[in-house]
């Protein structure tokens, strides 16, 4: 009951480019004017706040509130090479094939971006 | 290029330096005199180099480098014999050869010392990584360089290349996903070499002249750009004004001017390069010129 907590295991660099990133089902993304795309996905607060704002009288239902996110072009040409397909390392290559991008610069953009996505729970890894 | 094994080479170049090594070998720490490059994340090959005052010894130097690494990165090193094919590709250096041993890793590598310009430079190659073969390692000890004659430094890394006078000095350097910058400065000047990518989205709604005004705000006196050679590169050049006070004001100023600025748009590259040129009075024009010219992309 008392143990540590272990850590979870950490991925090798291999192993993290062999990962599929998997879109994340309550995600909903529209097109803006600009052809870039506009992620629309719930934001789930902590229970004891959904809470707390009933309370307090708030109109938000449960605690939920929509969060939108707007992708820049860059971040629009990565989203849509994620297919539930292509694992890290292919869409790194996809994308620096499309912008004739030196390999490291477009390993290093991309896997921050999806490092991004992944802490907004917009993704996952399989 | 391709090395004996069949593995494309490119130049890396840096401070003074300047070598052959496989294609998807990268940078992956870089100093003023250091360079350690990587392949998929696991360490290849560490480079340090300096001018030496006073006659070089191996051995001394090993003992010096032994007793600093024994403390700082528990690293072990012994004497080592240079095999003989390993002791031709350094041609007409004064070599040496050492053994490492590391927490992790372990290794060879050779000290190099050149009498002309009195540069002493350590390589340590990473052994036990399997990408390091022994036709890597001679086909980068025989395209090794560490001076020129022409007062020219070959500056190399990632995708870009560029020329640049010896008296101007590396100050500041950036490698980011999408900036590469390289800062060098004189007494009179600092000169910037910047490259972005890609350019296809950055120059998107926008031409050459809104992106530079975007990323590098000009006084509102500015003149505006003239097109140099074609119509993808402008450059633009910021005259003081004349007189008495005005040349007394821009002595005192502590902040140096910006007089000189060069974009250009890499299509086939997909990049965008500018050079840069800050300090009281301009570059004279062909040392500006040969500078804009030396800086590319590969």
């Amino acid at each position: 009951m008392f143990r540590k907590k272990q850590p979870p295991e950490k991925l090798t660099r291999t192993q993290a480019l062999a990962c599929i990133p998997v879109k994340g089902g309550h995600v909903q993304e529209s097109r803006i004017e600009s052809g870039e795309i506009l992620l629309a996905y719930p934001d789930y607060k902590q229970p004891w706040l959904a809470r707390l704002i009933r309370r307090l009288g708030s109109n938000e239902n449960d605690g939920i509130r929509i969060k939108k996110l707007q992708l820049d072009a860059l971040g629009t040409s990565v989203w849509e090479l994620l297919d539930g397909r292509r694992s890290v390392q292919q869409v790194i290559d996809l994308f620096a094939q499309k912008y004739s991008l030196h390999p490291k610069e477009a390993e290093v953009s991309v896997s921050q971006f999806l490092r991004e996505l992944g802490l907004r729970e917009l993704i996952g890894l399989r | 290029m391709v090395s004996s094994n069949q593995t494309p080479l490119k130049e890396i170049a840096w401070n003074g330096i300047r070598f052959l090594a496989p294609e998807d070998w990268v940078p992956a720490q870089i100093g003023n005199h250091y360079l350690m490059l990587e392949h998929a994340s696991a360490p290849l090959l560490e480079i340090k180099w300096g001018q030496i005052k006073g006659s070089f010894s191996h051995a001394r130097h090993l003992r010096q480098i032994s007793s600093r690494h024994n403390k700082s990165l528990g690293k072990t090193l012994r004497n080592w014999t240079l095999p003989a094919d390993w002791q031709k590709s350094t041609g007409s250096f004064q070599a040496g050869g050492f053994q490492w041993q590391g927490p992790h890793f372990s290794g060879v590598g050779a000290t190099l010392y050149c009498p002309v310009c009195r540069t002493a430079t350590l390589i340590q190659f990473y052994q036990k990584n399997p990408d390091v073969d022994d036709a890597i390692a001679l086909a980068l000890l025989a395209s090794f360089q560490d001076h020129r004659n022409d007062d020219q430094i070959l500056w190399a890394a990632f995708d870009i290349k560029a020329w640049i006078p010896a008296y101007l000095k590396l100050w500041q350097h950036r490698f980011s996903a999408g900036y590469f910058e390289l800062k060098f400065t004189s007494k009179a000047h600092t000169v910037t070499l910047t490259r972005w990518g890609p350019a296809s989205i950055l120059l998107s709604g926008r031409d050459l002249k809104g992106f530079a005004e975007s990323v590098a705000p000009f006084p509102s006196s500015a003149p505006p750009p003239v097109f140099v050679e074609n119509l993808k590169t402008m450059e633009w050049r910021f005259p003081q004004t004349a007189g008495r006070w005005s040349h007394l004001l821009n002595r005192i100023r502590i902040q140096p001017f910006l007089q000189q600025l060069r974009m250009w748009h890499l299509e086939e590259k997909n990049r965008i390069l500018a050079v840069r040129v800050e300090g009281r009075r301009p570059l004279p024009p062909t040392v500006f010129d040969k500078i804009c010219k030396g800086f590319g992309c590969v």
